[in-house]
């Protein structure tokens, strides 16, 4: 195969470019070689074809120093450029660019943990810190504060919370407890957010605002710059936690759960993010499929039926933790016991009776923000281990999170592939994560898979529902279904894109938003 | 109840047996000089994989749970051993985290295959070189039930520098009711050739 090159560069161009980076950093951490080096930066659960998202490079800098010498470099010869921070996005992409040819600035190695402050509760971290590496951290300075992680969570916590990532202690929306960034810019200009942008800040890690606009969100899920450094808030240790769990017996039971969670939640009766989570999710984490069904398509009721009773699973099952001095534990638990058990057939459950089982074991330490991998046991499933997520959001409302279950389900089934998915319950907003599992060594179950994923858009537009975060190759097709007033919030972004990157050298056609010279082409 | 745990060992494997089928010719080829770092992972919960590493002499931790609890256990053995190779037969998912780790330490997967068991039929989907894909395909069904010893005495066998990126097939019947996973993955990393960059 020819090696892929940035759309009008050539070879020589190419070459010249990758010269003067390794000037800058240096010949070893400057990656061309496709099957010795780059193969980490492919996309491999893409269900197109391997080479539409193939870097032609990737260069990991150390320093904003370097950073911005090869931004001035990309400059210069326009060459794309697409970040990454610890590049586990997977099943939106993982490492891989929008395009072929990009080069990959992977900033796995900056990874210094600038500070932790256990007064305050917050961290500065750079973009190659994962949430491994500060759990860590923390447990060897024996500090009592907990980290909120993602799952699985040997990612980024840079790059989780700037692609709006979500995890499960009363912390859990990411975006929300980050606070401060520093960004170097498309012409190397470097820009420190929020108080820190004042002369001598000392709560730069206290205050998200500082004076003027908030500009903090205008560098996630985008390409308006490289973030190099962030704050977030750490939750202190509280004095107790107590995870539980609610099976569910009915596949109506997710109306009612949902209703019955919505005040509970609003109200901080229960503060973490609650996550709905359908059976096959949950059996996945310690069994497959063919145990229990080895025909074509979705699996049967009877065979569901079965293996919910095998594992003392429901059709829906309820997490969520309620935290603090074993008083107010108590008196929450004892409201929250009062409003699940109007739902026929629910049955709690806490450590006592699940510990070991891997379902319960990973959520209770996802809970109370201990990392560990266990949610990639979903990639068993059917073998071959493929998936994309499909993650529309939704109300925390029974009728609604129903309806798009269902539209989601029936599709599903429609093209043979199972429903797995789970809704996360936040503030005001679910997102409901469906995992589309596909064998990513059959090419035919790989185009069903993306055919699916393409119509399930158009259904959720339909409804009125939009996604949150997507894979690389739906991301025009979800910012085009932001649509009001004629697309007007795309041409804001895109005018943002020209001004702050004239040269469209930074992660050209994030999220759909492409640079002038580029836009055309797309 | 549900426990799923991971063992492995780190041993150095000096040239365990490199017996080959008639069929895998080219396996004298391919025998390791000297000691040969090793660092094996296997899944205790399946008996496949269990079989494959008692061929393996060196004491067995159990320290399992989560593949995430290997992380420094697999980021050490690359860091103190240039010339180290890392293998095992593992669920797919454990597979998959590994090679991105390995990925990341400049580890290229010279071989793969992922074993398929139904109640009676055994399918190996093997992905290698493209030379040696379809022998190693062959030898694997020839080898019936004894798959994973198979694997382990050709260790050196499927050592490769190519790019594994050719796939071959095979299928036997087996005797033996699938008791595993459905879907287990046998794999090999090691250390790309630096003098190829």
């Amino acid at each position: 195969m020819n090696k892929p090159l940035p759309q009008g560069i050539s070879l020589e161009q190419f070459n010249g470019a990758i010269a003067d980076i390794i000037r800058i950093i240096g010949d070893e951490y400057v990656f061309t070689d496709d099957i010795k080096e780059l193969r980490s930066y492919r996309d491999p659960y893409n269900t197109t074809r391997d080479e539409d998202f193939a870097p032609s490079a990737a260069v990991a800098p150390k320093t904003l120093e370097e950073i911005q010498k090869i931004l001035a470099v990309a400059n210069q010869y326009k060459i794309p450029v697409w970040t990454i921070s610890t590049g586990k996005n997977f099943a939106y992409g993982g490492a891989a660019p929008r395009k072929p040819g990009y080069v990959v600035l992977d900033l796995k190695r900056m990874n210094r943990i600038i500070e932790v402050n256990e007064k305050h509760g917050y961290a500065i971290v750079e973009p190659g810190v994962s949430y491994y590496d500060l759990y860590n951290y923390i447990q060897e300075k024996g500090y009592k504060l907990w980290i909120d992680c993602a799952a699985p969570a040997w990612g980024g916590i840079v790059g989780n919370t700037s692609d709006h990532g979500a995890g499960y202690t009363p912390y859990g929306d990411h975006l929300l407890m980050q606070c401060g960034m520093q960004v170097v810019l498309a012409d190397g200009t470097v820009v420190e957010t929020g108080m820190v942008g004042s002369t001598n800040s000392k709560t730069g890690s206290l205050y998200k605002y500082g004076q003027g606009p908030w500009v903090d969100g205008l560098f996630t899920q985008s390409n308006f710059g490289v973030i190099t450094r962030m704050g977030i808030w750490l939750m202190p240790e509280p004095p107790g936690y107590t995870p539980f769990m609610v099976t569910l017996p009915h596949e109506q039971d997710l109306e009612l759960v949902t209703d019955l969670a919505q005040p509970l939640k609003l109200n901080m009766v229960i503060p973490n993010a609650a996550t709905t989570v359908d059976l096959l999710w949950e059996a996945s984490m310690s069994h497959t499929k063919a145990q229990y069904y080895t025909g074509k398509g979705p699996m049967p009721d009877s065979a569901r039926k079965k293996l919910g009773a095998d594992l003392g699973l429901g059709v829906w099952n309820f997490y969520a933790a309620v935290y603090g001095p074993p008083p107010i534990m108590k008196n929450n638990l004892d409201l929250i016991r009062d409003t699940f058990s109007k739902i026929p057939g629910a049955e709690f459950h806490y450590d006592d009776t699940r510990k070991g089982s891997p379902g319960w074991d990973y959520r209770v330490e996802l809970m109370r923000g201990k990392p560990n991998m266990t949610e990639f046991s979903l990639l068993n499933w059917v073998g071959g281990g493929g998936h994309i997520n499909f993650s529309p959001i939704s109300a925390v409302d029974g009728k609604d999170s129903y309806r798009q279950f269902d539209m989601i389900r029936k599709r599903a089934h429609e093209f043979d592939f199972d429903y797995i998915g789970e809704f996360l319950v936040g503030w005001r907003d679910q997102h409901h994560i469906f995992m589309l599992m596909f064998d990513r060594m059959n090419a035919e179950e790989k185009k069903r898979a993306h055919d699916l994923f393409d119509v399930l858009i158009d259904d959720a537009a339909n409804h009125g529902y939009g996604e949150y975060r997507t894979h690389l190759s739906f991301m025009d097709k979800i910012a085009d279904s932001y649509s009001w007033n004629d697309g007007a919030l795309l041409s804001m972004q895109q005018k943002i894109k020209d001004e702050l990157d004239p040269n469209g050298i930074l992660s050209p056609g994030k999220m759909g938003i492409w640079p002038k010279r580029m836009r055309d082409d797309t | 109840m549900l426990t799923r745990r991971t063992f492995l060992k780190t041993s150095i494997a000096a040239n365990a047996a490199l017996w080959a089928p008639a069929s895998l010719a080219f396996s004298v080829a391919h025998v390791i000089q000297g000691e040969q770092p090793l660092l094996i992972f296997a899944d205790e919960k399946s008996p496949n994989s269990a079989l494959f590493a008692e061929q393996f002499s060196e004491q067995t931790s159990t320290v399992g749970l989560d593949i995430g609890l290997h992380f420094d256990t697999f980021n050490a053995f690359c860091s103190d051993h240039a010339n180290g190779w890392v293998s095992g037969i593992t669920r797919d998912s454990d597979f998959f985290v590994l090679q991105q780790l390995a990925a990341q330490h400049r580890y290229i997967t010279a071989y793969s295959a992922m074993h398929t068991s139904s109640s009676t039929q055994l399918t190996h989907q093997v992905t290698s070189s493209a030379d040696k894909a379809p022998l190693l395909a062959e030898a694997l069904a020839t080898s019936k039930e004894k798959w994973p010893v198979w694997l382990a005495d050709n260790l050196a066998v499927l050592n490769s520098q190519q790019l594994a990126s050719h796939t071959a097939l095979s299928e036997t019947s087996t005797s033996q009711s699938a008791t595993d996973n459905h879907v287990l993955v046998s794999w090999l990393f090691v250390p790309s050739n630096p003098a190829t960059r």
